[in-house]
């Protein structure tokens, strides 16, 4: 396993994807990091996203379910991961990314940062959080290298 | 992935159904308490 965690890669739970669709909310504006950049990556496993197609399908139709997943499936990062482990806490982990963004409290809770310590060295936090504290500038120089020019993409895309 | 929808118009269709983050949260809390319980039973 790295040493350290990628600081430009994400994951998002399932919930989060969902809201991200649903909600014009602190889920999308989490994302909307992400989507902006091109240099920021969103990391998931096939477990990951069809955890996330369920529940799309079960909150709408399978159709849109589908069409999301196509979505995200042309834009994420692949990672393998075990069928038994949390799907958004493996993607983490296997894919060395620096933040999981979840809306699950037990995910964000001290005692299960403190279980998953030793093994997945990844900051969890809400969605809001996220947005409110990510820092593309300070990001784009430790990652990328050179000065921040903006956003690359658009969002919306 | 050509055909892909953009974010704009999943957004859109995503927002057309209504359904907010409170509900977002307890059907999955659901999905994954079925989910559970069908791997129980097929443990068992």
């Amino acid at each position: 396993m790295p040493d350290r965690p990628n600081p430009a890669r994400v994951v998002a739970d399932a919930d989060v994807l969902a809201a991200d669709l649903f909600v014009d909310g602190d889920a999308r504006a989490a994302l909307d990091h992400v989507r902006r950049h091109d240099w920021v990556e969103l990391v998931a496993s096939d477990e990951l996203l069809a955890e996330t197609e369920v529940l799309v399908a079960s909150l709408a139709n399978s159709d849109l379910a589908a069409a999301h997943r196509e979505r995200l499936e042309a834009e994420r990062v692949l990672v393998e991961q075990p069928p038994e482990d949390h799907p958004a806490l493996a993607s983490a982990y296997r894919g060395n990314a620096a933040h999981l963004l979840t809306y699950e409290e037990g995910l964000r809770s001290a005692k299960a940062g403190l279980t998953l310590q030793p093994r997945v060295s990844v900051s969890i936090r809400s969605p809001d959080a996220f947005a409110t504290l990510f820092d593309p500038q300070s990001l784009y120089e430790a990652v990328v290298g050179g000065s921040y020019s903006g956003p690359d993409r658009d969002p919306l895309e | 992935m050509t055909d892909a929808l953009t974010w704009q118009d999943l957004f859109e269709r995503g927002e057309a159904v209504g359904v907010d983050l409170e509900t977002i949260r307890t059907t999955r809390e659901r999905l994954r308490a079925e989910a559970t319980e069908g791997g129980a039973r097929d443990d068992a």
